[in-house]
């Protein structure tokens, strides 16, 4: 109780304040408008958190992640384009709800259940927080090398796509992240003489290009292209009592499936709303009506993508590990301000800890406060042309890059790696994993080495630890089931056999 | 036009840079494994990444489909675009952000977003201004004084 009420302490401190509210905001503005995400907007917003306290960076950036969430819904009932990946499935019925004059009441059950799982997820995070971070206490620089070998390979096999493509941009990554001085010996690495290097290749400028002007040329197709907006006025956003009957149970399905699968590395907010739509679906009385405008189809993936996104926090906050590509920017963020983030966060930094938990509460009412009423400003904003919304994200792509270290540097950076992710996204390999294997290259060198020493080089303590045995098993299972896929019908074999001797 | 293939080209790229990570590696201190060197970490990931790539090359190759229709007309305005910010890049310096800022939008606008010139040049003017208000005033952003302009 002691430890609510310190969050709530920081939390309802004005600049804390204030920084949920901009970070709310602009993740609801982005989440509606296509073409520029999440990642990219808290790249382009982290230098502006360099002057604040560690704190309220994390409120404002974390603030940006949930408020997409909320926002990407808007497009997708009005639009029928996901203003998020993680809004894919709204668009399916809520589109068809809008097309019946029901625009109102599926933007506000999304508002609403969306709502509720996050309520609920930031009571479950606080609840699994401390048994978590217990358990972390025992893990040593073994563990850790495998549990972020087992998280790479988890993120790239949920992600989709080829895991061996997504083991490459991980591996691309962790290179990357190793390039500057070395951490023991301080001898320049692959800097090729250029002195700016030597402090590591900058987080933002990377992340910007990636995800903010690879992103703008991959929608370049989206120019001039006309949006069907739904022209019914938006009425009755406040759900009914039947809206409410008929949408509960899915709001709590949605809760129950989105939040163990955010705990999982890669699961996050994408999986949950595919898991929840096919329940949904499936337990329904009239499984005819889903993709006709069923309510059901709108509340279980909006509470389901919420909780997800609330479940993604955990291991970031308990174990130090980043889930997804977003998880891994907020981890960059506290290294930049010099927080060592892992499971020693909740004993050495409670106020960070805490503050952060309790402001996803705060910002949570935040949101239904401004997604309800501004739901027509979010409309104008999206009649907006892509033609005029590229040059000005390009725009503060290059000055939200400069603005860094006014580095001309960087600039060329952001360039380069906005040409490599258009190549990437053309070819098919995953961006996220690439940032993944960036946030997490020191924290892996450093653990290697640590197990390297203190273990006199004996690589086989990784697999004679047994929680590291574990993590490691799940890592090479996927990796060999996926990429070997006559590894998983053999061990399919063995098992039918191990039974029949049964 | 349809071809089916095995051979994945892209990895190539990725199998070069293991390569080169490897080469270079060796030139700084690789230690022993009970006492890592600066080399050694970056090695690992070297021959890792090669063998993977290695492996991608043979075995990730797609189906291609056929081309869509406007697949010059999009490849051009991803040049277009990438030209754009090189030009912004080398511009900055010596013509200072607001002039630079100002011509790469019109560009932008006109040559990819198929505006007209006047819209093009309002909203470039519009954009730039309220850029640099909100970064160079707001917050404190300083960006390099040109010999054009002052700002």
């Amino acid at each position: 109780m002691e430890s609510i009420l310190l969050g709530f302490s920081v939390c309802l401190l004005p600049v804390n304040l204030l920084s949920c509210f901009i970070g709310t905001l602009v993740g609801t503005l982005i989440g509606v408008l296509p073409g520029i995400g999440p990642v990219a907007t808290m790249a382009l917003l982290l230098p502006l958190t360099f002057g604040l306290s560690p704190v309220s960076a994390v409120i404002m950036l974390a603030g940006i992640y949930y408020g997409a969430q909320y926002g990407g819904s808007t497009t997708s009932i009005l639009v029928n384009i996901p203003g998020e990946a993680t809004s894919v499935m709204t668009c399916v019925d809520g589109y068809q709800m809008a097309r019946q004059g029901r625009a109102g009441p599926a933007l506000g059950i999304a508002a609403f259940g969306s709502f509720i799982a996050g309520m609920l997820g930031v009571a479950g995070t606080m609840l699994f927080a401390r048994p978590l971070s217990t358990l972390a206490l025992q893990f040593g620089p073994a563990e850790y090398c495998s549990l972020i070998f087992a998280s790479l390979m988890l993120v790239g096999y949920l992600g989709g796509g080829s895991l061996l493509k997504s083991s490459i941009m991980a591996l691309v990554g962790l290179l990357i992240g190793s390039v500057g001085s070395d951490m023991v010996t301080l001898a320049p690495r692959f800097t090729f003489g250029i002195s700016e290097f030597d402090d590591g290749i900058g987080m933002a400028p990377i992340l910007i290009g990636l995800f903010g002007v690879a992103e703008v040329l991959d929608n370049l197709e989206e120019i001039g292209k006309q949006k069907e907006i739904v022209q019914n006025k938006v009425k009755n956003i406040l759900p009914s009592l039947r809206d409410w009957k008929e949408s509960i149970g899915s709001i709590l399905r949605g809760f129950t499936i989105g939040f163990p699968l955010g705990l999982i590395p890669g699961g996050g907010a994408l999986i949950p709303t595919f898991v929840s739509y096919a329940v949904e679906k499936k337990v329904s009385k009239h499984p005819e009506n889903f993709g006709h405008g069923a309510i059901q189809g709108v509340a279980g993936p909006e509470s389901a993508n919420n909780a997800g996104a609330q479940g993604a926090f955990i291991p970031l906050l308990c174990l130090g590990i980043p889930s997804n590509a977003i998880m891994a920017i907020l981890l960059g963020a506290l290294m930049i301000h010099g927080v060592k983030i892992g499971p020693l966060l909740l004993s050495q930094h409670p106020d960070i800890f805490w503050g952060v938990l309790v402001s996803m509460f705060i910002g949570n009412v935040m949101l239904l406060v401004l997604n309800i009423p501004l739901i027509p400003l979010w409309v104008s904003v999206l009649r907006m042309p892509y033609s005029y919304l590229f040059p000005l994200i390009i725009l503060l792509c290059l000055v939200g890059t400069y603005s860094i270290n006014s580095s001309l540097l960087d600039l060329v950076v952001m360039i380069i790696f906005g040409v490599a992710g258009y190549w990437m996204r053309k070819h098919h390999y995953p961006p996220t994993s690439l940032v993944m294997g960036l946030i997490l290259s020191p924290i892996l060198e450093e653990t290697f080495r640590q197990a390297m020493i203190l273990f006199q080089g004996r690589i086989s303590i990784f697999v004679t630890r047994p929680i590291s045995a574990v993590f490691l098993m799940v890592g090479l299972a996927i990796f060999c089931i996926t990429v070997f896929p006559w590894t998983g019908s053999k061990l399919k074999s063995l098992l039918q056999l191990r039974s029949i001797k049964e | 036009m349809m071809q089916s293939r095995r051979i994945d080209y892209s990895a190539a790229v990725f199998i070069a840079l293991g390569l080169f990570v490897i080469v270079k590696s060796h030139g700084l201190t690789l230690g022993e494994f009970t006492n890592p060197g600066p080399g050694l970490y970056p090695l690992l990931l070297g021959v890792l990444l090669a063998g993977a790539s290695l492996v991608s090359f043979f075995t990730s190759g797609r189906t291609v489909s056929s081309k869509a229709a406007d697949g010059g007309r999009r490849k051009r305005s991803v040049v277009y675009m990438v030209a754009t910010l090189v030009l912004f890049r080398i511009l900055l310096p010596i013509a200072g952000y607001c002039l630079s800022a100002f011509l790469m939008l019109v560009l932008l606008l006109r040559a990819i977003g198929g505006r007209p010139w006047p819209r093009a040049v309002a909203w470039a003017i519009i954009f730039t201004a309220l850029s640099f208000l909100l970064f160079a005033k707001g917050f404190g952003v300083r960006f390099p004084q040109g010999r054009i302009l002052p700002f």
